[in-house]
């Protein structure tokens, strides 16, 4: 047996969890760009002539978990989302990234603001039997903040990239968004289809496929593909090393088609390498810059703790 | 005032230096001066403002990790937040509370009055008036100045000037201190001032009374900004040494027809003088020597006394073979009538190995004052090595006239030694400064400064002669007595420690790598020292002992002719007219 390292490192989490096919697959359809399922190597789109481009991208933190005198158990957190354009200026942060900070408690309790020092954390119910569960509710409402920026960005002429699946909190937006997932989570594709996704070399991809919303929990039915990111220097990683699952909410397969031709280009300039990002080559460069910024504009957790210490210290 | 950014707090803000971070579309550079300002927690006291100048500027990509970032920034797929940031050295804090500023306080770029605090130019004056004498130019356009007490002797005296030759510009800054001295009017009885300047390399400084015709109105602006006025120096005296050809003396120069006077000492003024010491640049090699040196000059003292010159007459050289082949003549009172250098060099062989051709004939005891013979003959043998080098200065056959920068009606005195070789050179140095220095003792009125090159020659750190006791003299005790040595050299740390240390004003051009390291120019801060290595030509680091930090700064190209071709030509009609009587 040959065995092939995983491309990022294991402190992470891995880029393919999944090892069993979803349930879903039959719903999966394939066919789409003719019938043949084979890869698919598109013109490569220069950087120069990209579309004006948001890249978006959120971040989390737990600042403390807190107590009530009955051993009601709540979180504070702080959560952002922000993006960074790319036009013909150059490439920079979109305006002021979002941030919010929600005190996270089961339903059923009343609860006030808390205020530590200048900050402010709002109350925020969620449906949650224990703590790890209201641990996993602090990503939904990153993944609201991150949604209602990508509404707000999209817009004609531009293209909005969001960090992770297409999560909509309203209707679908009329304009391009493309979403891509780093961690494979799940299998969509019959065995046979799945096959191909060891054969892909960089720059390439597989042909587009339908993902219904409602089989995984989603309002919206997404056209999805998978792509293949350049991995240098090859040797040391596996067939499935690089991939990136890709999907768009657009209604209509030839525009799914044109986005997922201009993705390869877009997502494989942007490739991280694992010399620069322990979650190479899925970490976009761009975001792994984008992760840093918005990780200044919500403060240093240190200062934030410590000061959650002295006002409940009074 | 032009806000230029605020004191950052990603790194210590102290209370002698901090960093500030440049605003966006705002600009600081290297030497700029700054100013912050934030209030005291005590109301009572107020503001508290701090002057400094910038000593160091970086950029950079801020939390960038990676070298190669840089490209991916450029190709637009990586967005990157550009850091500028200036390090700020601080030189006055008004009030003296020494607090950090807090970061976030604006930092303002300090201009007119704000400059002039930063610098302490506020501090440069005395009940008589401004003693700012203007030095050049900073990077900003604004005047440079030092307070004149450091440079003539009142609190403190002597400038030193370092830097490699060809580059540094040692001697054009040392002539632009001298014209700055003698035409800014900040020096009180400036014309009762002298200076000598010798002039060691090709004719350059023959022309110093004529106007530069390769001056452009923009370097006359910059002489109008230091309120000088752009012009030749207009009090100078020329002074040449002799052609050595037998015949008439005239002065051994080729770019100038007119206005050089010939220099040359006669026999009476040598020996009464003391001089002969100045022919001996190695004493230190032999300590009996030394001796020796001494017992013949006040032997000649003596015998010059009472005596006319310039030749000298002498009784008791009773060496008939020795007189007719040094060709001797008599005077009516059948005395020996030396005429020449090289005959008085027979004369004292004589006196001290007795009579010619004898193997082992016997000096006068009177001269030889009970040395061994070895060290007559070495005596002897370094004495006839210098008759070619000095015969055609010290002579006998006509009244010598040595250039004496104290007579005379004339500011400055040129020099020139260029063509001499190393010893007469030395010789002349030499016996101009006893000169100079003695007249001073005996309470001559006026300051002299005195411009000298290649100190490391004159004043070597290890050997002795006697310049450099006279040197030393002049840097010790010179500035009480009003005698100011404007000293260059192009490596400091091969100089006498107590020359150079006694500088109150120290002046660097360019340096070699290797010498800007040395301890000697440790009064730099780093970054100083570190741009010594590449000044360019007319930019100078200049250190004055009321400032903690040096002054970078250009000075104006020379308004006098520093060669020939430079020279501008009146040829006005009225001076074609005046000068053919028409």
């Amino acid at each position: 047996m040959k065995w092939r390292l995983e491309s990022w490192n294991p402190d992470y989490a891995l880029p393919q969890v999944g090892f069993a096919e979803t349930p879903l697959h039959e719903e999966v359809k394939t066919g789409i760009e003719g019938s043949a399922w084979e890869a698919k190597r598109p013109a490569r789109v220069a950087p120069a002539d990209w579309p004006v481009l948001y890249l978006v991208d959120g971040r989390q933190r737990v600042d403390a978990v807190v107590a009530d005198p009955q051993g009601q158990r709540a979180i504070l957190a702080t959560v952002s989302a922000g993006a960074v354009v790319r036009d013909g200026e150059g490439i920079r942060l979109a305006g002021k990234p979002k941030v919010r900070r929600v005190l996270l408690h089961p339903e059923g309790l009343q609860v006030e603001p808390i205020r530590i020092g200048d900050l402010v954390y709002e109350p925020e119910a969620a449906r949650a039997t224990d703590l790890h569960k209201l641990y996993g509710k602090v990503t939904e409402v990153m993944r609201r903040l991150e949604a209602e920026l990508a509404m707000e960005l999209c817009d004609e002429g531009c293209l909005v990239v969001m960090d992770g699946q297409i999560y909509l909190t309203g209707q679908p937006p009329q304009h391009p968004l493309l979403g891509y997932t780093k961690t494979l989570s799940g299998l969509y594709l019959p065995p046979e289809e799945q096959g191909l996704l060891y054969q892909l070399r960089a720059y390439e991809r597989t042909p587009i496929f339908r993902l219904p919303g409602y089989g995984i929990g989603r309002r919206v039915d997404v056209f999805s593909w998978y792509v293949k990111l350049p991995l240098e220097p090859r040797a040391p990683f596996h067939g499935g090393a690089g991939l990136m699952r890709v999907e768009t909410t657009v209604s209509e397969p030839y525009e799914a088609r044109r986005l997922a031709d201009f993705s390869v280009s877009l997502l494989c300039t942007m490739a991280s390498s694992p010399a620069r990002d322990p979650r190479a080559p899925q970490n976009l460069i761009a975001v792994g810059a984008l992760e840093m910024l918005l990780g200044r504009h919500m403060g240093s957790g240190e200062v934030i703790r410590r000061t959650i210490v002295r006002t409940l210290l009074g | 005032m032009r806000p230029i950014g605020m004191v950052l707090g990603s790194r210590e803000a102290g209370a002698l230096d901090f960093w500030v971070a440049v605003e966006e579309g705002q600009w600081v550079r290297l030497d700029d001066l700054v100013y912050v300002e934030f209030p005291h927690p005590d109301p009572a006291v107020g503001v508290v403002r701090y002057y400094g100048m910038v000593d160091q500027v970086v950029k950079l990509y801020e939390g960038s990790q990676f070298d190669t970032d840089v490209f991916l920034a450029q190709r637009e797929l990586l967005p990157v937040s550009k850091s500028y940031a200036a390090h700020v050295k601080v030189t006055r804090l008004e009030p003296e509370e020494y607090l950090p500023p807090d970061p976030g306080s604006r930092v303002y770029l300090a201009q007119a009055e704000a400059l002039e605090k930063a610098l302490y130019y506020d501090r440069m004056g005395n009940q008589k008036g401004s003693t700012r004498l203007p030095v050049g130019l900073l990077k900003n356009g604004e005047v440079a100045y030092v307070n004149l007490e450091f440079v003539n002797g009142v609190k403190g005296g002597h400038v030193n000037v370092s830097g490699i030759s060809g580059v540094a510009t040692k001697t054009s800054y040392a002539l632009f201190l001298l014209f700055s001295l003698f035409h800014s009017g900040v020096l009180p009885g400036a014309a009762n001032a002298r200076a000598v300047v010798f002039n060691v390399k090709g004719e350059d400084l023959l022309h110093l009374d004529r106007p530069n015709n390769r001056l452009t109105p923009l370097q006359r602006e910059a002489y109008h900004r230091l309120g000088l006025e752009a012009g030749p120096f207009r009090s100078v005296t020329f002074r040449a040494p002799p052609r050595p050809t037998p015949g008439d003396i005239v002065p051994a120069v080729e770019s100038r027809p007119q206005g050089v006077q010939p220099y040359h000492w006669d026999l009476v003024q040598f020996c009464s003088g003391g001089l002969l010491p100045f022919l001996f640049t190695d004493r230190g090699t032999m300590s009996n020597l030394g001796f020796l040196i001494d017992q013949v000059t006040e032997r000649l003292r003596k015998l010059a006394e009472g005596q006319k010159g310039p030749h000298l007459s002498v009784e008791d050289w009773t060496d008939e073979l020795g007189q007719m082949e040094a060709g001797v003549n008599f005077d009516s009172l059948g005395k020996v009538r030396l005429t020449s250098f090289a005959q008085l060099v027979r004369y004292v062989e004589f006196k001290l190995l007795g009579p010619e051709g004898e193997e082992e004939g016997k000096g006068d005891p009177r001269w030889v004052a009970r040395q061994a013979r070895g060290t007559l003959e070495a005596f002897v043998r370094r004495l006839r090595g210098t008759i070619g080098s000095v015969a055609h200065l010290i002579r006998g056959d006509r009244p010598g006239s040595p250039p004496d920068p104290l007579a005379g009606p004339f500011q400055m005195h040129v020099v020139d030694i260029h063509q001499l070789s190393a010893q007469a050179q030395m010789f002349v140095v030499g016996a101009m400064l006893q000169e100079i220095f003695e007249k001073k003792e005996r309470g001559r009125p006026g300051r002299v400064f005195i411009v000298l090159d290649e100190l490391n020659k004159y004043a070597p750190r290890e050997d002795e002669s006697p310049i450099k006791d006279i040197l030393l003299d002049i840097a010790e005790r010179g500035r009480s007595l009003g005698v100011i040595l404007i000293g260059a050299q192009q490596t400091a740390s091969e100089v006498e420690r107590r020359v150079v240390g006694n500088a109150a004003i120290r002046v660097v051009g360019r340096l070699d790598a290797a010498e800007a390291e040395r301890p000697e120019y440790r009064y730099l801060p780093p970054s100083f020292r570190e741009r010594a290595v590449i000044l360019p030509q007319g930019t100078m680091i200049v250190q004055q002992p009321e400032l903690p930090i040096p002054l970078p700064l250009t000075f104006p190209f020379p308004a006098w002719a520093t060669k020939a071709e430079e020279v501008w030509e009146d040829n006005s009609d009225q001076t074609l007219s005046d000068e053919l009587g028409l």
